[in-house]
């Protein structure tokens, strides 16, 4: 369902798991791969993804829907000075969700609060049953 | 300069739950800690935080930072909503520092952007002393 930057953006679950079964103590490397982290959940009416973008201004999200891909993008910058530690990611960033139903695109929603991008996708309205008549010959 | 207690490293979207208790699930933020020419900056990320529920309190040279989420993952599911992927969830974010006497703590700030909390640990004025390393 989710589709990532690149192979090492993105971080491989299995090898990671794999990394975590034969060397359980070896988990002390940057662990932070995948930015921004996503959570999608649905109803009837729409399709609700949640992202944490903490740090990033509005200006600075793109938010792409094209066909049925939905591409979260932008680019987080560094603050200046000595790093001492640096856990948080930076530089730039996407994300593509694939959304298995039609939208209504006119009515999409995105709002941006304390470091949450809330993305409302209302599912357009399914077709009217149409009867086709058999004609007879 | 400040230092931190827990072991490093911890990733936050792994989260610790604690399944002898129903506290708030413990999330140890992304933290970033720089030095600026006014002093050194903590920063921590803690999204979806209620910036009622932030505390950040001194005691002796322990710094601590504690909020709680608003964004909690039942209230995405409630409603009849079916939660389809998942990647990060609510809780209660903890981190706490070591300060050390660099630090002019009645001037110590802190600001919150965009889930962001920024902790501004001045350098104090006092004079320090510089221990020569001798070439052996």
């Amino acid at each position: 369902m989710v589709i990532d930057f690149s192979p090492f953006f993105a971080g491989h679950p299995r090898l990671e798991g794999l990394f975590d079964r034969r060397w359980p103590m070896a988990g002390n490397w940057p662990a932070q791969p995948v930015f921004p982290l996503l959570n999608i959940s649905h109803d009837e009416a729409a399709i609700y993804v949640h992202c944490r973008l903490p740090g990033v201004a509005l200006e600075e999200v793109e938010l792409i829907l094209a066909g049925d891909t939905l591409t979260i993008r932008g680019e987080r910058k560094p603050v200046q000075g000595r790093y001492y530690r640096q856990e948080r990611p930076c530089g730039p960033f996407q994300r593509v969700a694939t959304i298995h139903a039609p939208i209504d695109q006119d009515n999409i929603k995105a709002t941006l609060k304390d470091g949450i991008l809330a993305i409302v996708l209302p599912k357009a309205a399914p077709a009217a049953p149409r009867t086709i008549t058999i004609a007879t010959p | 300069m400040a230092v931190n207690t827990p072991p490093s490293g911890m990733p936050t979207h792994r989260l610790h739950h604690d399944a002898s208790s129903r506290e708030l699930r413990s999330l140890v933020p992304e933290t970033d800690i720089i030095e600026q020419a006014d002093g050194f900056h903590l920063f921590l990320d803690m999204p979806g935080m209620d910036k009622h529920s932030l505390r950040i309190a001194l005691d002796g040279n322990e710094l601590t930072i504690v909020a709680h989420t608003r964004f909690d993952l039942d209230k995405a599911m409630r409603g009849g909503k079916t939660l389809a992927h998942m990647e990060f969830g609510g809780g209660e974010y903890r981190a706490s520092f070591t300060i050390s006497d660099d630090v002019d703590r009645e001037r110590i700030k802190a600001t919150v952007f965009n889930g962001v909390v920024d902790v501004y640990l001045p350098r104090s004025q006092r004079a320090t002393t510089r221990i020569e390393i001798l070439r052996g």
